[in-house]
């Protein structure tokens, strides 16, 4: 009994006709020929003749047969003895890989993916006898790889059914192209007769970059995979995939704008969104008119009433695919920022003081609040080292110069990670500010964004020269203003403004005349930001435009952070490194995991900084310091957007369009000749017990073709020979034109 | 002679003008002809002596033996007379085969090869006679002199079509007891027939001292059977079918027909029977004179 492997490939089977197609339309061509006469063609001769026309029927059917072993060989036929006994006597090394990815945990007739994983894993080892080994790889992405529950394949079978009953989906993203790869490491060099790799997975298509590390791959020639789609049939999700927020750090007092994005496969057409912040839920929201396949975008805001770290998640409400329910996040939000100002056109009349606009801004607070912003002032010649420690941001308000030696300070600090934001006026000196800020020699090429050209407009006319125009809006400092932009900043006029040259600096914002208004460049571990207005009344009236708080509270918080904060937002399975270590020396430090577990974090080596690598659950991760429990940062591990999106081999959806899963896999999976795909998870045992007791019978038609391929020839010529080898002229004995000598 | 007959060609005759179909062996005649007579008589070319016996013509005593021998001997000449010449043609319906490779039937053939040693004979006064013959004999000239018989030939030949089935050896020996004098046979056929047969029955004519020439008439496809492709053939005699790879029989085939020509070939060889291939592909003018040069060099 055959069972073939690659079964399309008997198609090739039609290819056995050729010969016969070519014999019959030869046959057909049967001419009618007088003869003078037939007395020389015997019946004995005839029936010779029949004789040899039974050869080529032969050497026929040899032809025919040459196809059709070639294209049998081709659809790899297994060969199952009848009564099922052992022929092949072939021992099996098995690895099973098992996705235990967050796509796995799809509710599917009130049963995971993944339950369906276990049962068919169970089945395969269950096909395995004495002397056959076997280990599981489990496709998760972790942060240290793959996992490999037995690094050798084991003959303890019910170990390995144990390990199996204990295997749980994780809330991690796929990695099967690992997987693949280990699982073929683990068979590499095995004595055993038959290599087989199954793998069980909802076989989501993987990312660009690790289809492209899959055409590396090792030699699996020798190994038989099987790809088992679990799938569901319909896929049907509600995921929040990402959530944006207005600023890279909020500020206390200042409304905060998060953005949920929801993914949306199948038929819903609504969805609720909640916001929980702190425990506490906080917001909610109805989207309407979702459409498959699309996203969907909330919005919430949400102002905090203390600094320090919070967190909270959005929610959306899903049970079939609950994984992906949540997005959480952590910020660390700023509650006292100290600002250091130098103002470089003071005035004792309030409103005619270079600051008096800004302080009014940053120092505003809610009524009964505080100010998160402390807020100082001093003149240019004053600044001192000790007016900079401590403090994040330093705003140059028209200021004229600066000497020397306060310009190395500035530089200094703003390479160890401070921030300038530079106002410019009628003060400002554009040759100080060319040749020194923005002096080639200097470090970095300079603090200043660019260079000063020329003042556009009158400072002392009445006309305006430009309004503001267009601006950055994914920039973190200024996104929150995007949906305001319309009349956020409507009425804001310049009588005149700074040209700036921004060389290759990012401009943020323009002039409605599209000359560069704010200016950006990183330095060193800090960065400098550059406006070509004054922050005062004199050149516009922007600090009195109600734009003008929320546009300032922005820029400050943006520059005011840390450089070295960590970026709390990862996916599950990443290392993720615990930068507080380095600024604050080496603490021993405790992660305290979402379901409660502490673990120890410690330099690994010689590294400079902690990694946590634990990060198999989705939620918020507390840093802690050993001994006192003291917070010193969040953050968050998210499920890889990718597990959201339940897209398969083989086409979007599992009822989508595309190329066909196998066609798909051999092409993910180059060099990996021996391989099926099964879309039925039933099938998996029948295909075990197959690739058990089966012999490769491919091997041996390969075989059979060489060897009809090389007797073919001889039968041919033995046959040409016998019938057209060359005959003796006939004329030499009748002695052509010659007299009978008597 | 008129030209206007289709088995006379003038341009051939012309290249045949300096040849002459003369007997190998004496041969019985009625005219004085190229041809000796085995009647010995007072011709011009002396045979012998004989003593003279009363009765006999005395102006055949010859004087000189008398002066040296004082007795009476005659001169006895070999008296050369005209040829009877059996033109005996097969016209089976075998004899009407033509290949793409030649330009007539081998019934065309042989009437253009019958029709100029007619010619020939007749130009050298000997008597022409012509026998067609199928399975049974279908006309029978019996051999004479003159252009008005020459023509009657002539229009035989013209008519003559080609048959049904051959019984060659029966009819052989039939015409072998028919001709009573001695002669010169000359037999144009394909001699389809069962080999061992057909030369039991040219023996038999040269049992009866004919002169037998086998003009073996074929056609250059039943030397070489140069068919390819699947084919049904026919024969033209008996009208059986045989279909098959032509290619693939052609061996058996020429295996088979060397044996016949072969057999043939022996069996005239050893019973004197002057024997030549004429195949029908080659101008038959060439043949003839080809042959006829031949037959002269060796002629005794």
């Amino acid at each position: 009994m055959f069972q073939f492997l690659s079964p399309l490939y008997l198609i090739g089977l039609l290819s056995a006709a050729i010969p016969l197609l070519i014999h019959l339309s030869r046959s057909r061509k049967v001419k009618t020929l007088r003869f003078s006469t037939t007395r020389f063609l015997t019946d004995q001769f005839m029936r010779s003749y029949r004789m040899s026309r039974l050869k080529e029927l032969w050497l026929l059917a040899l032809r025919m047969a040459l196809f059709a072993v070639f294209a049998m060989a081709l659809a790899q036929p297994l060969i199952m003895p009848r009564g099922g006994a052992l022929v092949s006597g072939q021992s099996r090394a098995v690895v099973i890989v098992l996705d235990d990815s967050a796509s796995m945990s799809y509710v599917e007739d009130n049963l995971p993916l993944f339950e369906r994983a276990k049962s068919a894993a169970k089945e395969i080892i269950n096909g395995l006898k004495p002397g056959d080994v076997a280990s599981v790889v489990l496709v998760g992405r972790r942060a240290d790889g793959v996992e490999v529950l037995f690094p050798q394949p084991t003959p303890e079978l019910g170990d390995v059914r144990q390990a199996l009953d204990n295997a749980v989906v994780k809330e991690l993203g796929t990695d099967l192209n690992q997987a693949v790869l280990r699982a073929e490491m683990l068979l590499r060099g095995d004595a055993h007769g038959s290599k087989e790799v199954y793998v069980l997975s909802d076989l989501q298509q993987l990312e660009a970059s690790d289809a492209e590390s899959l055409a590396t791959t090792s030699d699996a020639s020798d190994v038989l995979h099987f790809f088992v789609s679990l799938r569901p049939k319909q896929p049907q999700n509600l995921g929040i995939t990402a959530v944006q927020y207005g600023a890279s750090r909020p500020m206390v007092g200042v409304p905060f704008a998060l953005r949920p994005h929801v993914r949306v496969q199948g038929d819903a057409t609504a969805c609720e969104l909640e916001l929980f912040i702190d425990g506490q839920k906080v917001g909610e929201q109805k989207l309407d008119g979702l459409q498959s396949d699309r996203w969907s975008v909330g919005r919430f805001f949400h102002t905090f009433e203390r600094g320090g770290w919070h967190h909270g998640f959005v929610q959306v409400k899903d049970q079939r695919y609950p994984t992906d329910n949540r997005r959480h996040f952590a910020f660390d939000v700023v509650d006292s920022v100290k600002v250091l100002a130098v103002n470089g056109a003071p005035s004792s009349v309030g409103r005619l003081d270079e600051l008096f606009f800004l302080k009014l801004a940053l120092t505003a607070a809610a009524a009964g609040g505080a100010t998160p912003i402390q807020f100082d002032q001093t003149t240019p010649n004053a600044i001192a080292d000790d007016q900079l420690h401590g403090r994040s941001l330093v705003i140059l308000a028209n200021v004229e110069s600066l000497a020397a030696p306060t310009v190395e300070k500035l530089e200094s600090f703003v390479d160890r990670g401070g921030s300038v934001l530079i106002f410019l006026g009628d003060q400002v000196s554009a040759p100080f500010y060319n040749q020194t800020l923005a002096g080639e020699a200097r470090l970095h090429g300079g603090l200043l964004p660019g260079r000063l050209s020329s003042i556009e407009g009158d400072p002392a006319g009445e006309r305006s020269a430009a309004g503001i125009g267009d601006f950055d809006e994914t920039h973190p400092a200024l996104a929150a203003l995007r949906d305001e932009q319309s009349t956020l900043f409507a009425g804001v006029q310049f009588q005149a403004f700074w040209n700036i040259e921004p060389g290759e600096s990012a401009v943020l914002m323009r002039t409605s005349s599209g000359a560069p208004l704010l200016v950006e460049k990183p330095f060193g571990q800090g960065k400098v930001m550059l406006c070509a207005a004054p922050c005062d009344r004199d050149w516009s009236n922007f600090p009195v435009k109600p734009a003008f708080l929320p546009w300032v509270y922005r820029l400050v918080g943006y520059l005011s952070q840390q450089r070295f904060a960590p970026q709390p937002f990862h996916r599950t399975g990443d290392a993720v490194p615990i930068a507080v270590s380095a600024l604050e020396g080496s603490p021993q430090l405790l992660v305290k995991q979402p379901d409660g577990r502490l673990s120890n974090l410690s330099l690994e080596g010689n590294a400079t900084e902690p990694t946590f690598r634990e990060t198999e659950s989705i939620g918020t991760y507390e840093v802690l310091q050993t001994g006192h429990d003291k917070l010193t940062e969040l953050f968050v591990a998210n499920l890889d957007p990718l597990e959201s999106d339940l897209s398969y081999f083989g086409g979007r959806t599992a009822d989508g369009g595309g190329g066909t899963e196998e066609a798909e896999l051999k092409v993910a999976f180059p060099g990996r000749p021996l391989m099926t795909y099964l879309d039925d998870v039933a099938k998996v045992g029948d295909v075990s017990l197959v690739a058990r007791r089966g012999i490769r019978f491919w091997d041996w038609l390969l075989w059979l073709a060489l060897a009809f391929a090389l007797f073919e020839p001889w039968l041919a010529n033995r046959i040409s020979a016998e019938r057209y080898m060359k005959t003796k002229d006939v004329r030499q004995t009748a002695s052509l034109g010659q007299v009978t000598q008597r | 002679m008129p030209t206007t007959f289709k088995y006379l060609d003038p341009s051939a005759l012309g290249r045949l003008k300096n040849l002459s179909l003369s007997a190998r062996s004496i041969v019985e005649g009625y005219f004085s002809g190229l041809h000796k007579s085995p009647h010995k008589g007072f011709s011009v070319e002396f045979a012998e002596h004989r003593e003279y016996t009363p009765g006999i013509d005395p102006r055949h005593i010859d004087w000189r033996v008398f002066g040296r021998r004082d007795k009476l001997y005659i001169k006895q000449y070999e008296e050369e007379t005209s040829l009877r010449c059996y033109l005996i043609i097969d016209k089976s319906a075998s004899m009407g085969y033509r290949s793409d490779e030649a330009k007539y039937t081998k019934l065309e053939y042989a009437s253009y090869l019958a029709a100029s040693l007619s010619y020939m004979a007749a130009f050298q006064h000997d008597g022409v006679g012509l026998i067609t013959l199928d399975d049974q004999i279908r006309r029978h000239v019996p051999p004479k002199q003159g252009p008005g018989h020459l023509r009657m030939l002539m229009n035989a030949l013209e008519s003559t079509e080609s048959g049904s089935e051959t019984s060659l050896s029966k009819l052989f020996h039939q015409l072998a007891e028919t001709i009573k004098r001695r002669s010169m046979v000359i037999i144009l056929s394909d001699l389809f027939d069962e080999p061992a047969d057909v030369i039991g029955a040219l023996k038999h004519f040269r049992h009866k001292k004919h002169d037998v020439i086998v003009l073996h008439t074929l056609d250059p496809a039943e030397l070489t059977f140069p068919f390819d492709d699947i084919t049904r053939i026919e024969d033209l005699e008996t009208g059986r079918t045989i279909t098959s790879d032509a290619r693939a029989i052609r061996k058996a085939y020429l295996e088979q027909f060397d044996q016949f020509l072969r057999t043939i070939r022996t069996g005239c060889l050893t019973s004197q029977i002057d024997y030549a291939l004429a195949e029908t592909n080659q101008p038959f003018d060439l043949f003839l004179g080809k042959y006829l040069a031949k037959r002269q060099s060796v002629r005794v």
